[in-house]
Protein backbone atom coordinates (compact mmCIF):
# COMPACT_ATOMS: atom_id res chain seq x y z
CA UNK A 1 0.00 0.00 0.00
CA UNK A 2 1.36 3.39 -0.99
CA UNK A 3 1.06 6.34 1.34
CA UNK A 4 -0.56 8.41 -1.40
CA UNK A 5 -3.35 5.88 -1.90
CA UNK A 6 -3.73 5.61 1.86
CA UNK A 7 -4.17 9.36 2.11
CA UNK A 8 -6.61 9.27 -0.74
CA UNK A 9 -8.69 6.79 1.27
CA UNK A 10 -8.55 9.16 4.23
CA UNK A 11 -9.48 12.25 2.23
CA UNK A 12 -12.66 12.81 4.29
CA UNK A 13 -10.71 13.00 7.51
CA UNK A 14 -8.13 15.28 5.94
CA UNK A 15 -10.83 17.63 4.66
CA UNK A 16 -12.50 17.63 8.06
CA UNK A 17 -9.18 18.47 9.66
CA UNK A 18 -8.56 21.37 7.24
CA UNK A 19 -12.09 22.64 7.93
CA UNK A 20 -11.56 22.53 11.70
CA UNK A 21 -8.28 24.37 11.31
CA UNK A 22 -9.93 27.00 9.11
CA UNK A 23 -12.83 27.53 11.54
CA UNK A 24 -10.40 27.82 14.42
CA UNK A 25 -8.25 30.35 12.55
CA UNK A 26 -11.29 32.45 11.62
CA UNK A 27 -12.71 32.25 15.13
CA UNK A 28 -9.41 33.03 16.83
CA UNK A 29 -8.81 35.89 14.44
CA UNK A 30 -12.22 37.36 15.26
CA UNK A 31 -11.37 37.01 18.94
CA UNK A 32 -8.18 38.97 18.27
CA UNK A 33 -5.93 36.18 19.47
CA UNK A 34 -2.26 36.79 18.91
CA UNK A 35 -1.43 35.48 15.35
CA UNK A 36 1.65 33.74 16.74
CA UNK A 37 -0.54 31.77 19.12
CA UNK A 38 -2.94 30.88 16.26
CA UNK A 39 -0.07 29.73 14.07
CA UNK A 40 1.43 27.74 16.94
CA UNK A 41 -1.82 25.96 17.83
CA UNK A 42 -2.49 25.07 14.17
CA UNK A 43 1.05 23.70 13.85
CA UNK A 44 0.70 21.64 17.01
CA UNK A 45 -2.66 20.28 15.89
CA UNK A 46 -1.33 19.39 12.41
CA UNK A 47 1.65 17.64 13.92
CA UNK A 48 -0.56 15.63 16.20
CA UNK A 49 -2.94 14.61 13.39
CA UNK A 50 -0.06 13.92 10.99
CA UNK A 51 1.75 11.63 13.41
CA UNK A 52 -1.34 9.67 14.29
CA UNK A 53 -2.05 9.19 10.56
CA UNK A 54 1.51 7.95 10.06
CA UNK A 55 1.28 5.49 12.93
CA UNK A 56 -2.03 4.24 11.64
CA UNK A 57 -0.62 3.88 8.13
CA UNK A 58 2.44 1.91 9.18
CA UNK A 59 0.36 -0.39 11.36
CA UNK A 60 -2.03 -1.10 8.50
CA UNK A 61 0.83 -1.56 6.13
CA UNK A 62 2.55 -4.05 8.38
CA UNK A 63 -0.62 -6.02 8.74
CA UNK A 64 -0.98 -6.27 4.96
CA UNK A 65 2.66 -7.24 4.60
CA UNK A 66 2.29 -9.99 7.18
CA UNK A 67 -0.78 -11.32 5.43
CA UNK A 68 1.09 -11.34 2.11
CA UNK A 69 3.94 -13.22 3.69
CA UNK A 70 1.62 -15.88 5.01
CA UNK A 71 0.06 -16.06 1.58
CA UNK A 72 3.45 -16.48 -0.07
CA UNK A 73 4.25 -19.46 2.07
CA UNK A 74 0.86 -21.04 1.60
CA UNK A 75 0.70 -23.76 -1.04
CA UNK A 76 -3.04 -23.56 -1.48
CA UNK A 77 -3.50 -19.83 -1.36
CA UNK A 78 -7.25 -20.04 -1.35
CA UNK A 79 -7.06 -21.33 2.22
CA UNK A 80 -5.86 -17.94 3.52
CA UNK A 81 -9.00 -17.27 5.52
CA UNK A 82 -8.30 -20.44 7.51
CA UNK A 83 -4.84 -19.29 8.51
CA UNK A 84 -5.12 -15.53 8.92
CA UNK A 85 -5.74 -14.09 12.38
CA UNK A 86 -9.23 -13.10 13.14
CA UNK A 87 -9.56 -9.31 13.02
CA UNK A 88 -10.98 -7.41 15.99
CA UNK A 89 -12.44 -4.34 14.34
CA UNK A 90 -16.08 -4.55 13.34
CA UNK A 91 -15.64 -3.66 9.67
CA UNK A 92 -12.66 -5.96 9.17
CA UNK A 93 -14.55 -8.73 10.93
CA UNK A 94 -17.42 -8.36 8.50
CA UNK A 95 -15.05 -8.66 5.53
CA UNK A 96 -13.37 -11.61 7.22
CA UNK A 97 -16.70 -13.38 7.50
CA UNK A 98 -17.45 -12.71 3.85
CA UNK A 99 -14.06 -14.11 2.90
CA UNK A 100 -14.80 -17.23 4.90
CA UNK A 101 -18.07 -17.76 3.13
CA UNK A 102 -16.37 -17.33 -0.24
CA UNK A 103 -13.67 -19.83 0.69
CA UNK A 104 -16.21 -22.32 1.87
CA UNK A 105 -18.20 -22.14 -1.32
CA UNK A 106 -15.06 -22.45 -3.43
CA UNK A 107 -13.82 -25.42 -1.43
CA UNK A 108 -17.10 -27.12 -2.09
CA UNK A 109 -16.66 -26.48 -5.80
CA UNK A 110 -13.08 -27.71 -5.78
CA UNK A 111 -14.07 -30.84 -3.90
CA UNK A 112 -16.89 -31.52 -6.28
CA UNK A 113 -14.61 -31.15 -9.28
CA UNK A 114 -11.96 -33.32 -7.71
CA UNK A 115 -14.44 -36.05 -6.93
CA UNK A 116 -15.87 -35.92 -10.44
CA UNK A 117 -12.40 -36.08 -11.90
CA UNK A 118 -11.38 -38.94 -9.67
CA UNK A 119 -14.49 -40.88 -10.52
CA UNK A 120 -13.95 -40.22 -14.20
CA UNK A 121 -10.37 -41.42 -13.95
CA UNK A 122 -11.46 -44.55 -12.13
CA UNK A 123 -14.06 -45.14 -14.79
CA UNK A 124 -11.43 -44.77 -17.53
CA UNK A 125 -9.16 -47.20 -15.70
CA UNK A 126 -11.84 -49.82 -15.33
CA UNK A 127 -13.04 -49.27 -18.89
CA UNK A 128 -9.51 -49.86 -20.14
CA UNK A 129 -9.26 -53.08 -18.14
CA UNK A 130 -12.59 -54.26 -19.54
CA UNK A 131 -11.73 -53.46 -23.15
CA UNK A 132 -8.44 -55.31 -22.82
CA UNK A 133 -10.27 -58.58 -22.30
CA UNK A 134 -11.93 -58.70 -25.74
CA UNK A 135 -8.72 -57.36 -27.29
CA UNK A 136 -6.89 -60.29 -25.74
CA UNK A 137 -9.38 -62.81 -27.04
CA UNK A 138 -9.33 -61.32 -30.56
CA UNK A 139 -5.55 -61.67 -30.59
CA UNK A 140 -5.89 -65.28 -29.51
CA UNK A 141 -8.50 -66.00 -32.20
CA UNK A 142 -6.16 -64.58 -34.82
CA UNK A 143 -3.23 -66.64 -33.58
CA UNK A 144 -5.29 -69.83 -33.54
CA UNK A 145 -6.84 -69.22 -36.95
CA UNK A 146 -3.97 -67.93 -39.03
CA UNK A 147 -4.86 -66.44 -42.37
CA UNK A 148 -4.30 -63.29 -44.33
CA UNK A 149 -7.52 -61.90 -42.91
CA UNK A 150 -6.43 -62.75 -39.37
CA UNK A 151 -3.20 -60.86 -39.98
CA UNK A 152 -5.11 -57.77 -41.02
CA UNK A 153 -7.45 -58.01 -38.05
CA UNK A 154 -4.51 -58.42 -35.73
CA UNK A 155 -2.87 -55.36 -37.19
CA UNK A 156 -5.98 -53.29 -36.55
CA UNK A 157 -6.48 -54.68 -33.07
CA UNK A 158 -2.96 -53.65 -32.24
CA UNK A 159 -3.77 -50.14 -33.39
CA UNK A 160 -6.84 -50.13 -31.15
CA UNK A 161 -4.69 -51.37 -28.31
CA UNK A 162 -2.23 -48.54 -28.84
CA UNK A 163 -4.96 -45.94 -28.60
CA UNK A 164 -6.38 -47.63 -25.52
CA UNK A 165 -2.97 -47.53 -23.88
CA UNK A 166 -2.68 -43.86 -24.68
CA UNK A 167 -5.95 -43.16 -22.91
CA UNK A 168 -4.84 -45.09 -19.85
CA UNK A 169 -1.46 -43.44 -19.62
CA UNK A 170 -2.95 -40.01 -20.20
CA UNK A 171 -5.39 -40.59 -17.36
CA UNK A 172 -2.54 -41.67 -15.11
CA UNK A 173 -0.19 -38.88 -16.04
CA UNK A 174 -0.58 -36.83 -12.88
CA UNK A 175 0.10 -39.89 -10.75
CA UNK A 176 3.17 -41.13 -12.59
CA UNK A 177 5.15 -40.60 -9.42
CA UNK A 178 2.90 -43.06 -7.54
CA UNK A 179 2.86 -45.60 -10.28
CA UNK A 180 6.37 -46.53 -11.07
CA UNK A 181 8.75 -49.14 -9.90
CA UNK A 182 12.36 -48.35 -10.76
CA UNK A 183 14.37 -51.50 -11.16
CA UNK A 184 16.77 -53.32 -13.43
CA UNK A 185 15.41 -53.43 -16.93
CA UNK A 186 17.00 -55.44 -19.71
CA UNK A 187 16.66 -53.08 -22.66
CA UNK A 188 16.59 -55.99 -25.07
CA UNK A 189 13.34 -57.20 -23.46
CA UNK A 190 11.76 -53.78 -23.87
CA UNK A 191 12.75 -53.61 -27.53
CA UNK A 192 11.49 -57.13 -28.06
CA UNK A 193 8.11 -56.36 -26.53
CA UNK A 194 7.65 -53.23 -28.61
CA UNK A 195 8.64 -54.93 -31.86
CA UNK A 196 6.38 -57.88 -31.06
CA UNK A 197 3.47 -55.50 -30.65
CA UNK A 198 4.02 -53.85 -33.97
CA UNK A 199 5.13 -56.97 -35.80
CA UNK A 200 2.19 -57.35 -38.18
CA UNK A 201 2.09 -53.70 -39.04
CA UNK A 202 5.82 -53.53 -39.70
CA UNK A 203 5.90 -56.69 -41.80
CA UNK A 204 2.93 -55.44 -43.79
CA UNK A 205 4.83 -52.22 -44.46
CA UNK A 206 7.95 -54.17 -45.41
CA UNK A 207 10.01 -52.46 -42.76
CA UNK A 208 13.54 -53.54 -42.16
CA UNK A 209 14.63 -53.48 -38.56
CA UNK A 210 18.11 -53.51 -37.17
CA UNK A 211 18.52 -54.08 -33.48
CA UNK A 212 21.56 -54.02 -31.25
CA UNK A 213 21.57 -57.24 -29.30
CA UNK A 214 23.34 -56.31 -26.10
CA UNK A 215 22.62 -57.30 -22.55
CA UNK A 216 22.49 -53.66 -21.45
CA UNK A 217 20.69 -52.92 -18.24
CA UNK A 218 19.17 -49.61 -17.22
CA UNK A 219 17.30 -48.46 -14.15
CA UNK A 220 13.81 -47.32 -14.93
CA UNK A 221 10.20 -48.44 -14.94
CA UNK A 222 9.72 -51.10 -17.58
CA UNK A 223 6.05 -50.45 -18.24
CA UNK A 224 6.46 -46.73 -18.87
CA UNK A 225 9.61 -47.28 -20.95
CA UNK A 226 7.74 -49.75 -23.13
CA UNK A 227 5.02 -47.16 -23.60
CA UNK A 228 7.53 -44.48 -24.64
CA UNK A 229 9.48 -46.70 -27.00
CA UNK A 230 6.24 -47.93 -28.50
CA UNK A 231 5.10 -44.38 -29.28
CA UNK A 232 8.45 -43.66 -30.95
CA UNK A 233 8.38 -46.83 -33.03
CA UNK A 234 4.75 -46.19 -34.05
CA UNK A 235 5.78 -42.77 -35.34
CA UNK A 236 8.62 -44.30 -37.31
CA UNK A 237 6.16 -46.65 -38.98
CA UNK A 238 3.54 -43.98 -39.58
CA UNK A 239 6.00 -41.61 -41.17
CA UNK A 240 8.14 -44.15 -42.97
CA UNK A 241 9.99 -43.74 -46.26
CA UNK A 242 8.15 -44.82 -49.41
CA UNK A 243 11.03 -47.04 -50.49
CA UNK A 244 13.04 -49.42 -48.33
CA UNK A 245 11.75 -48.21 -45.00
CA UNK A 246 14.10 -48.99 -42.18
CA UNK A 247 14.39 -48.59 -38.41
CA UNK A 248 17.54 -48.93 -36.39
CA UNK A 249 17.40 -49.39 -32.64
CA UNK A 250 20.76 -48.83 -31.04
CA UNK A 251 22.04 -48.84 -27.51
CA UNK A 252 24.95 -46.67 -26.43
CA UNK A 253 26.36 -47.18 -22.97
CA UNK A 254 27.72 -44.15 -21.17
CA UNK A 255 29.14 -43.85 -17.70
CA UNK A 256 26.03 -42.69 -15.88
CA UNK A 257 23.42 -43.22 -18.56
CA UNK A 258 22.38 -45.48 -21.36
CA UNK A 259 21.15 -44.09 -24.63
CA UNK A 260 18.40 -45.88 -26.46
CA UNK A 261 18.35 -44.53 -29.99
CA UNK A 262 15.67 -45.09 -32.58
CA UNK A 263 16.57 -43.87 -36.02
CA UNK A 264 14.46 -44.28 -39.14
CA UNK A 265 14.95 -43.25 -42.74
CA UNK A 266 11.46 -41.78 -42.94
CA UNK A 267 9.99 -38.49 -44.08
CA UNK A 268 11.52 -36.59 -41.16
CA UNK A 269 10.33 -33.45 -39.43
CA UNK A 270 10.52 -29.84 -40.63
CA UNK A 271 13.25 -27.92 -38.88
CA UNK A 272 10.79 -25.22 -37.84
CA UNK A 273 8.60 -27.82 -36.14
CA UNK A 274 11.30 -29.74 -34.27
CA UNK A 275 10.98 -27.68 -31.11
CA UNK A 276 7.27 -28.19 -30.88
CA UNK A 277 6.76 -31.90 -31.49
CA UNK A 278 6.62 -32.61 -27.76
CA UNK A 279 3.94 -29.98 -27.20
CA UNK A 280 0.46 -31.14 -26.30
CA UNK A 281 -1.84 -31.20 -29.28
CA UNK A 282 0.87 -30.34 -31.80
CA UNK A 283 0.34 -32.35 -34.96
CA UNK A 284 2.62 -30.60 -37.42
CA UNK A 285 2.68 -30.89 -41.19
CA UNK A 286 3.24 -34.66 -41.12
CA UNK A 287 0.38 -35.29 -38.73
CA UNK A 288 -2.03 -33.15 -40.72
CA UNK A 289 -1.10 -34.81 -43.99
CA UNK A 290 -1.72 -38.27 -42.61
CA UNK A 291 -4.78 -37.21 -40.60
CA UNK A 292 -3.86 -39.80 -38.02
CA UNK A 293 -2.16 -37.75 -35.41
CA UNK A 294 -3.60 -36.79 -32.05
CA UNK A 295 -0.65 -34.74 -30.90
CA UNK A 296 -0.71 -36.62 -27.63
CA UNK A 297 1.81 -39.45 -28.03
CA UNK A 298 5.06 -37.50 -27.90
CA UNK A 299 3.66 -35.10 -25.34
CA UNK A 300 3.04 -38.07 -23.05
CA UNK A 301 6.55 -39.37 -23.74
CA UNK A 302 8.09 -36.09 -22.73
CA UNK A 303 6.03 -35.79 -19.56
CA UNK A 304 6.76 -39.37 -18.50
CA UNK A 305 10.48 -38.87 -19.17
CA UNK A 306 10.47 -35.85 -16.90
CA UNK A 307 8.79 -37.80 -14.13
CA UNK A 308 11.16 -40.75 -14.47
CA UNK A 309 14.37 -38.73 -14.67
CA UNK A 310 14.96 -39.59 -18.30
CA UNK A 311 15.57 -37.35 -21.29
CA UNK A 312 14.07 -37.48 -24.75
CA UNK A 313 15.67 -35.63 -27.64
CA UNK A 314 14.95 -35.45 -31.31
CA UNK A 315 17.06 -34.81 -34.35
CA UNK A 316 15.75 -34.90 -37.88
CA UNK A 317 16.39 -33.85 -41.45
CA UNK A 318 13.34 -33.70 -43.67
CA UNK A 319 13.09 -36.56 -46.16
CA UNK A 320 16.17 -38.19 -44.69
CA UNK A 321 15.77 -39.39 -41.14
CA UNK A 322 14.35 -38.91 -37.66
CA UNK A 323 16.43 -39.83 -34.68
CA UNK A 324 14.91 -40.11 -31.21
CA UNK A 325 17.28 -40.43 -28.33
CA UNK A 326 16.24 -41.62 -24.87
CA UNK A 327 18.70 -41.12 -22.06
CA UNK A 328 18.09 -43.54 -19.20
CA UNK A 329 19.95 -43.77 -15.88
CA UNK A 330 22.34 -46.69 -15.63
CA UNK A 331 22.57 -46.86 -11.90
CA UNK A 332 20.13 -47.38 -9.12
CA UNK A 333 18.90 -44.04 -7.84
CA UNK A 334 20.07 -43.20 -4.31
CA UNK A 335 17.64 -44.39 -1.71
CA UNK B 1 4.90 -82.84 -21.42
CA UNK B 2 4.14 -80.08 -18.91
CA UNK B 3 0.64 -79.47 -17.66
CA UNK B 4 -0.51 -75.87 -17.53
CA UNK B 5 -3.54 -74.88 -15.52
CA UNK B 6 -5.61 -71.87 -16.61
CA UNK B 7 -7.37 -69.91 -13.91
CA UNK B 8 -9.26 -67.45 -16.06
CA UNK B 9 -12.91 -66.49 -15.81
CA UNK B 10 -13.38 -65.19 -19.35
CA UNK B 11 -14.70 -68.14 -21.32
CA UNK B 12 -13.42 -67.04 -24.75
CA UNK B 13 -9.91 -66.36 -23.55
CA UNK B 14 -9.88 -69.63 -21.66
CA UNK B 15 -10.90 -71.66 -24.68
CA UNK B 16 -8.60 -69.94 -27.13
CA UNK B 17 -5.66 -70.05 -24.76
CA UNK B 18 -6.28 -73.74 -24.28
CA UNK B 19 -6.15 -74.33 -28.06
CA UNK B 20 -3.03 -72.19 -28.36
CA UNK B 21 -1.13 -73.96 -25.63
CA UNK B 22 -2.22 -77.40 -26.79
CA UNK B 23 -0.95 -76.55 -30.27
CA UNK B 24 2.39 -75.73 -28.70
CA UNK B 25 2.59 -79.11 -27.08
CA UNK B 26 1.41 -78.47 -23.55
CA UNK B 27 -1.24 -80.37 -21.68
CA UNK B 28 -3.84 -77.84 -20.58
CA UNK B 29 -6.42 -77.94 -17.83
CA UNK B 30 -8.68 -75.16 -16.67
CA UNK B 31 -10.81 -74.13 -13.77
CA UNK B 32 -14.44 -73.46 -14.60
CA UNK B 33 -15.97 -73.47 -11.15
CA UNK B 34 -14.58 -70.67 -9.07
CA UNK B 35 -15.45 -72.10 -5.67
CA UNK B 36 -12.48 -73.24 -3.62
CA UNK B 37 -10.10 -72.72 -6.47
CA UNK B 38 -6.99 -73.38 -4.41
CA UNK B 39 -8.25 -76.84 -3.45
CA UNK B 40 -8.86 -77.68 -7.09
CA UNK B 41 -5.38 -76.40 -7.96
CA UNK B 42 -3.76 -78.63 -5.38
CA UNK B 43 -5.73 -81.66 -6.60
CA UNK B 44 -4.84 -81.06 -10.24
CA UNK B 45 -1.19 -80.46 -9.30
CA UNK B 46 -0.15 -78.75 -12.54
CA UNK B 47 3.41 -77.85 -13.56
CA UNK B 48 2.51 -74.22 -14.06
CA UNK B 49 -0.47 -71.95 -13.33
CA UNK B 50 -1.62 -68.99 -15.40
CA UNK B 51 -3.58 -66.98 -12.87
CA UNK B 52 -5.90 -64.06 -13.56
CA UNK B 53 -6.40 -61.47 -10.82
CA UNK B 54 -9.99 -60.34 -11.25
CA UNK B 55 -11.94 -63.48 -10.55
CA UNK B 56 -15.35 -64.23 -9.12
CA UNK B 57 -15.31 -64.93 -5.37
CA UNK B 58 -11.66 -64.81 -4.39
CA UNK B 59 -9.20 -62.71 -6.37
CA UNK B 60 -5.98 -64.04 -7.81
CA UNK B 61 -3.80 -62.59 -5.06
CA UNK B 62 -5.64 -64.51 -2.38
CA UNK B 63 -5.55 -67.70 -4.39
CA UNK B 64 -1.83 -67.25 -4.95
CA UNK B 65 -1.22 -66.77 -1.23
CA UNK B 66 -3.27 -69.83 -0.29
CA UNK B 67 -1.55 -71.99 -2.89
CA UNK B 68 1.89 -70.77 -1.85
CA UNK B 69 1.29 -71.96 1.69
CA UNK B 70 1.23 -75.52 0.43
CA UNK B 71 2.95 -75.65 -2.93
CA UNK B 72 5.85 -74.19 -4.85
CA UNK B 73 4.19 -74.68 -8.22
CA UNK B 74 5.25 -71.87 -10.59
CA UNK B 75 2.61 -69.18 -11.00
CA UNK B 76 2.40 -66.52 -13.70
CA UNK B 77 -0.10 -63.73 -13.16
CA UNK B 78 -1.88 -62.84 -16.39
CA UNK B 79 -4.01 -59.78 -15.94
CA UNK B 80 -5.27 -56.57 -17.46
CA UNK B 81 -4.44 -54.73 -14.24
CA UNK B 82 -1.15 -53.09 -14.94
CA UNK B 83 -0.31 -50.62 -12.22
CA UNK B 84 3.05 -51.02 -10.53
CA UNK B 85 1.26 -51.76 -7.31
CA UNK B 86 -0.50 -54.75 -8.86
CA UNK B 87 2.74 -56.09 -10.23
CA UNK B 88 4.57 -55.58 -6.95
CA UNK B 89 1.73 -57.26 -5.10
CA UNK B 90 1.88 -60.25 -7.38
CA UNK B 91 5.61 -60.71 -7.10
CA UNK B 92 5.59 -60.22 -3.32
CA UNK B 93 3.10 -63.06 -3.02
CA UNK B 94 5.59 -65.38 -4.63
CA UNK B 95 4.46 -65.39 -8.25
CA UNK B 96 7.19 -66.27 -10.74
CA UNK B 97 6.22 -63.77 -13.40
CA UNK B 98 3.66 -61.17 -14.31
CA UNK B 99 2.27 -60.75 -17.83
CA UNK B 100 -0.05 -57.99 -18.85
CA UNK B 101 -3.16 -58.42 -20.97
CA UNK B 102 -3.40 -58.06 -23.88
CA UNK B 103 -0.25 -60.06 -24.19
CA UNK B 104 1.76 -60.62 -27.31
CA UNK B 105 1.48 -64.32 -27.85
CA UNK B 106 5.15 -65.04 -28.61
CA UNK B 107 6.07 -63.15 -25.47
CA UNK B 108 3.56 -65.01 -23.33
CA UNK B 109 4.90 -68.29 -24.71
CA UNK B 110 8.48 -67.21 -24.07
CA UNK B 111 7.63 -66.29 -20.47
CA UNK B 112 5.94 -69.65 -19.92
CA UNK B 113 8.93 -71.45 -21.39
CA UNK B 114 11.29 -69.29 -19.35
CA UNK B 115 9.59 -70.12 -16.06
CA UNK B 116 9.36 -73.80 -16.93
CA UNK B 117 13.05 -73.92 -17.85
CA UNK B 118 13.99 -72.18 -14.65
CA UNK B 119 11.93 -74.43 -12.43
CA UNK B 120 12.29 -77.76 -14.18
CA UNK B 121 15.88 -77.71 -15.29
CA UNK B 122 17.36 -80.45 -17.39
CA UNK B 123 14.51 -80.87 -19.81
CA UNK B 124 15.79 -79.31 -22.99
CA UNK B 125 14.17 -78.86 -26.36
CA UNK B 126 14.85 -81.33 -29.10
CA UNK B 127 18.29 -80.69 -30.53
CA UNK B 128 17.76 -82.38 -33.87
CA UNK B 129 15.06 -82.17 -36.50
CA UNK B 130 15.00 -84.57 -39.38
CA UNK B 131 13.17 -84.93 -42.63
CA UNK B 132 13.81 -87.85 -44.96
CA UNK B 133 17.56 -88.37 -44.77
CA UNK B 134 18.34 -84.79 -43.79
CA UNK B 135 19.21 -83.82 -40.22
CA UNK B 136 19.11 -80.32 -38.83
CA UNK B 137 21.28 -79.84 -35.76
CA UNK B 138 19.83 -76.94 -33.82
CA UNK B 139 22.65 -76.64 -31.30
CA UNK B 140 25.48 -76.65 -33.80
CA UNK B 141 23.48 -74.82 -36.45
CA UNK B 142 24.29 -77.27 -39.21
CA UNK B 143 22.43 -79.37 -41.73
CA UNK B 144 23.72 -82.74 -42.83
CA UNK B 145 22.88 -85.45 -45.35
CA UNK B 146 24.74 -88.00 -47.42
CA UNK B 147 27.59 -87.93 -44.94
CA UNK B 148 28.21 -84.24 -45.56
CA UNK B 149 27.59 -81.29 -43.25
CA UNK B 150 27.27 -77.60 -43.94
CA UNK B 151 27.00 -74.69 -41.51
CA UNK B 152 23.99 -72.39 -41.43
CA UNK B 153 23.55 -68.82 -40.25
CA UNK B 154 20.99 -68.03 -37.53
CA UNK B 155 18.39 -66.93 -40.07
CA UNK B 156 18.91 -69.91 -42.33
CA UNK B 157 18.67 -72.30 -39.40
CA UNK B 158 15.37 -70.83 -38.23
CA UNK B 159 13.87 -70.85 -41.71
CA UNK B 160 14.81 -74.47 -42.24
CA UNK B 161 13.62 -75.51 -38.83
CA UNK B 162 10.24 -73.90 -39.48
CA UNK B 163 9.95 -75.82 -42.76
CA UNK B 164 11.03 -79.01 -41.01
CA UNK B 165 8.34 -78.50 -38.37
CA UNK B 166 5.72 -78.27 -41.12
CA UNK B 167 6.60 -81.05 -43.57
CA UNK B 168 4.37 -81.52 -46.63
CA UNK B 169 2.57 -78.26 -45.92
CA UNK B 170 2.68 -75.05 -47.85
CA UNK B 171 4.24 -72.41 -45.69
CA UNK B 172 3.69 -68.82 -46.74
CA UNK B 173 6.44 -66.24 -46.84
CA UNK B 174 4.50 -64.13 -44.34
CA UNK B 175 4.35 -67.06 -41.94
CA UNK B 176 8.12 -67.56 -42.12
CA UNK B 177 8.80 -63.87 -41.60
CA UNK B 178 6.38 -63.88 -38.68
CA UNK B 179 8.17 -66.83 -37.12
CA UNK B 180 11.56 -65.18 -37.53
CA UNK B 181 10.30 -61.99 -35.91
CA UNK B 182 9.03 -64.02 -33.00
CA UNK B 183 12.60 -65.24 -32.63
CA UNK B 184 13.99 -61.74 -32.73
CA UNK B 185 15.26 -61.86 -36.29
CA UNK B 186 13.65 -58.85 -37.84
CA UNK B 187 14.03 -59.56 -41.54
CA UNK B 188 12.06 -58.17 -44.46
CA UNK B 189 10.78 -59.79 -47.60
CA UNK B 190 13.94 -59.19 -49.67
CA UNK B 191 16.17 -60.67 -46.99
CA UNK B 192 13.99 -63.77 -46.93
CA UNK B 193 14.51 -64.26 -50.68
CA UNK B 194 18.26 -63.87 -50.25
CA UNK B 195 18.22 -66.38 -47.43
CA UNK B 196 16.17 -68.90 -49.41
CA UNK B 197 18.66 -68.73 -52.29
CA UNK B 198 21.54 -69.29 -49.90
CA UNK B 199 19.78 -72.22 -48.23
CA UNK B 200 19.30 -73.85 -51.64
CA UNK B 201 22.99 -73.34 -52.45
CA UNK B 202 24.03 -74.87 -49.16
CA UNK B 203 21.69 -77.84 -49.62
CA UNK B 204 23.23 -78.38 -53.04
CA UNK B 205 26.62 -78.59 -51.34
CA UNK B 206 25.40 -81.64 -49.42
CA UNK B 207 23.86 -83.09 -52.58
CA UNK B 208 20.24 -82.24 -51.77
CA UNK B 209 18.48 -80.79 -54.77
CA UNK B 210 14.90 -79.62 -55.07
CA UNK B 211 14.05 -80.17 -51.42
CA UNK B 212 12.26 -76.88 -51.13
CA UNK B 213 9.50 -76.41 -53.63
CA UNK B 214 8.41 -72.89 -54.47
CA UNK B 215 4.68 -72.45 -54.93
CA UNK B 216 4.12 -69.21 -56.78
CA UNK B 217 2.06 -66.79 -54.76
CA UNK B 218 1.63 -69.30 -51.99
CA UNK B 219 4.96 -70.01 -50.39
CA UNK B 220 7.28 -72.93 -49.88
CA UNK B 221 6.88 -76.62 -49.24
CA UNK B 222 9.13 -79.52 -48.38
Amino acid sequence: MKISSYLKDKINYLLAFVMICLIWVLYANAMQVDPNVIFFTVLLFSLFVGISFLIHFSKKNQKIKRLNQVLDHLQEKYLISEVMEKPKRAEALAYYKILKRITKSMLEQVNKTQTTQKEYKEYIESWVHEIKIPITSIKLYCENNKSEMANKIEEDVEEINNYVEQVLFYARLDQVSNDFMIREVLLEDVIRTVLARNKKWMIQNKMKVEVDHTKTIAYTDEKWLIFILNQIVINSIKYKAEENPEIQIRIEEGKENVKLIVQDNGIGIKKSELDRIFDKGFTGTNGRNQKKSTGIGLYLCKRICEELGMRIEVDSVQNQYTKMELTIPRRKPME
Amino acid sequence: MHTILLVEDDLEIREELQILLQNRGYAVKSISDFQEVEKQILTIAPDLILLDINLPNKNGYEICRKVRMQSKVPIIFVTSRNSSLDELNGLMLGADDYVEKPYDIPILLARIQGVLNRVYQGKKDEVNLSYQNITLNLLESTVSANGKTVELTKNELKILSYLFQHPKQIVSRAEIIDYLWDNQMYIDDNTLSVNMTRIREKLAQIEIENLIETRRGQGYKI
